[in-house]
């Protein structure tokens, strides 16, 4: 019933704008696959390519072994869950889940067999005879989702599914989904600008910016190794600090000292790398996890290296319950960072903090691309 | 400053809630009398007998009605074919009016294609211009045609007349179903065809109503356009067989008041039938957003 997807060399332009830059990525038959990126990224527009409502200009997309490139979207076998959950307002929510099998001329009595394990399985069993219009945003949803998988078509679609629902209701539907996911083993394709739907729901996520692909992995991939500013930043929630500097050498160490006088020492691990891939004399930027600091409990003594311990000063606090999120300026550099209990400063508070990963992130300024992972071949 | 604020604040909305506004009703009030008394003095004139058709009294129910001049109108005259004859060309109208008013509109609203703007505005600019300026050159295309003298040489008069209003009404409404929608019929398994015959127009019918009371009532009630292209009796619509009622020396008026109140009912009763629908289709592309 389900099957992979394909996509080869898929150009799209609007006018003169290339909204999809040469894509090409597969998808494993009951793989779930997020497209996340800003918005103008283009991955909407893959989506609506691969359903067949937008026409590419070049490029193929298979589904299984067949290729749908210019098939009609009725024919693609395909369902999708769109942004404004698009339901018919004349129809019952029974009708509105039934009607992709009543237009394929589906008997009746396994319609009504599908829609019951549906709406079964959704929490719409006492809905079924109510319109869209006097169901809530999150049942509305639901129907959506009824109506996709009552069709067990061979990839689904999803547009954004959550993105008009409340912050509560969001985080629910998101284990619903992949609650989801789990029974039906179904491909799916889910395009967000959410990097946190990204990180709970993807097997796999695409990154996407400008129309082209910029890192594709699993969430804590993405998370522990990004190939370049761009996906380091966007994946981490507070995003990842990137502070300026260079590399110098110092006592057979190498070390990055930032434009502010913060010195951090180049892991062993990633000394090789950083060697090879950094060009002499380059400005290179930083990456520094909110979640990679902590507040130093013991003073400094001669025993432990003085570098990469600082005094930060506080300049906002948000309190977030077991954790608080501050922003303070360490020798110039204004930095987030993530404190969990009992450490809640306020504001003008002078804290000790000190770095400590054994993830190491360093870019090139210049191309953006990481110096510390070759990541690249 | 603050107390005075305070005071307007209490006072305007028991001026709106609490007394009714005199003014207001008593203007509606005279705009109505106005408009109605006409109709009433037709309906008065049609139960007048024979020898009092002249008579300058006022009163709404003349003294001793009779519905004679009803019986004579439907027994000695072409009432009834008149009738047919209106019924066939209005719903004509209203039909191909609407089919090619919806289609039209829904190109306009979901398809860019060069010259949609100047179209738009091209449809607009002949609903200023009068419908007489059109008459001598629809004369002669729909005689070129060979439509003279025949139904189908109203009909497509009629549509033609009717369509910028209608092609205006149905775009401005269509744009407000979600493309969406469609989409996702077309996801759901119809053509794109399909997904406007069985989305769209189902969840348009208030503005369908519109449209199609408005081709009613401009087909119904219209006189030039039928007098220059109907030439053989036959065919005659019902404003022009009231006209026939006129004669060269004398005009039955009882007549033509009581085939004037019998035309009435049937758009009387189409308007009141589809009033719901008028009502929640004029608000409806507000409301929706």
């Amino acid at each position: 019933m389900t099957a992979s997807l394909t996509i080869t060399n898929v150009i799209k332009a609007f006018g003169k704008k290339r909204v999809i830059d040469n894509l090409s990525f597969s998808v494993r038959p009951g793989e779930f696959v997020v497209l996340v990126g800003p918005s103008g990224c283009g991955k909407s527009t893959m989506l609506r390519a691969i359903a067949g409502l937008e026409r590419i200009d070049s490029g193929t997309i298979g589904i299984g072994d067949r290729d749908v490139t210019r098939l009609d979207p009725k024919d693609r076998d395909i369902a999708m869950v769109f942004q404004d959950y698009a339901l018919y307002p004349h129809k019952t929510v029974y009708e509105n889940i039934a009607f992709g099998l009543r237009v394929r001329k589906v008997d009746s009595a396994t319609i009504a067999q599908r829609v019951d394990e549906a709406a079964a399985k959704l929490g719409l069993v006492h809905y079924l005879d109510r319109r869209p219009g006097a169901l809530s945003g999150g049942q509305r949803q639901r129907v959506a989702i009824g109506r996709a998988i009552v069709r067990k078509p061979k990839v689904f679609l999803f547009d954004e599914p959550l993105s008009n629902l409340d912050a509560k209701l969001r985080g629910t539907m998101r284990i619903e989904l992949a609650k989801l996911h789990k029974d039906l083993a179904a491909t799916i394709i889910y395009v967000t600008h959410d990097q946190v739907e990204a990180m709970t729901l993807a097997d796999r996520i695409i990154v996407l910016n400008g129309g082209t692909i910029q890192q594709m992995g699993t969430p804590l991939d993405l998370y522990y190794h990004p190939r370049n500013v761009f996906v380091a930043t966007f994946i981490g929630s507070p995003p990842m600090n990137l502070i300026e500097g260079q590399l110098v050498h110092a006592d057979g160490e190498l070390i990055f000292r930032s434009t502010g006088g913060i010195v951090v020492t180049v892991p062993k691990a990633f000394r090789d790398t950083v060697e090879r891939l950094a060009k002499p004399g380059e400005t290179l930027l930083w990456g520094m996890r909110p979640e990679n600091m902590h507040v130093e409990e013991h003073p400094v003594t001669k025993t432990k290296p003085v570098h990469s311990v600082y005094d930060a000063r506080v300049s906002v606090t948000e309190m977030l319950g077991a954790s608080s999120s501050v922003v303070c300026d360490i020798l110039g550099h204004e930095l987030h960072i993530m404190l969990p209990e009992p450490h809640r400063p306020k504001r003008g508070d002078i804290i000790r903090l000190a770095w400590a990963s054994k993830h190491f992130y360093l870019f090139s300024k210049n191309s953006g691309l990481s110096v510390s992972e070759d990541l690249n071949g | 400053m603050s107390g005075n604020q305070k005071d307007v604040g209490d006072d305007a909305p028991s001026l709106h809630h609490d007394r009714p506004n005199w003014w207001v009703h008593g203007l509606l009030t005279i705009a109505a009398m106005i408009s109605v008394f006409p109709l009433l003095r037709i309906l008065g004139v049609s139960l007048r007998p024979g020898d009092k058709i002249f008579s300058t009294e006022l009163e709404l129910l003349p003294e001793s009605p009779t519905i004679a001049n009803y019986v004579e109108v439907l027994t000695d005259t072409n009432f009834f074919l008149w009738l047919f004859n209106s019924l066939v060309i209005t719903g004509l109208t209203a039909l191909i009016g609407v089919c090619l008013a919806a289609t039209a509109a829904y190109a306009l609203s979901r398809y860019k294609f060069p010259g949609r703007a100047t179209m738009l505005i091209f449809l607009m600019a002949t609903q200023m211009m009068p419908a007489v300026v059109l008459l001598l050159p629809l004369y002669f295309m729909l005689q070129k045609m060979q439509l003279i003298n025949s139904y189908a040489g109203v009909i497509v008069a009629y549509c033609v007349t009717t369509l910028p209003f209608t092609i205006w009404l149905l775009k401005g409404y269509f744009d407000t179903v979600p493309r969406s929608l469609e989409e996702a019929a077309q996801v759901d398994g119809l053509t794109e065809i399909g997904s406007f015959w069985r989305i769209v127009l189902p969840l348009s019918t208030p503005s369908l109503a519109i449209a199609a009371l408005f081709c009613v009532t401009q087909a119904w009630n219209e006189y030039i356009v039928a007098r220059v292209v109907l030439q053989s009796s036959e065919l005659y619509t019902w404003p022009m067989g009231l006209f026939e009622l006129q004669g060269e020396f004398d005009t039955r008026w009882g007549l033509f008041a009581a085939a004037s109140v019998l035309v009435t009912i049937p758009v009387v009763a189409v308007f009141l039938y589809s009033s719901k629908w008028l009502l929640s289709g004029l608000t409806l592309g507000g409301v929706k957003g």
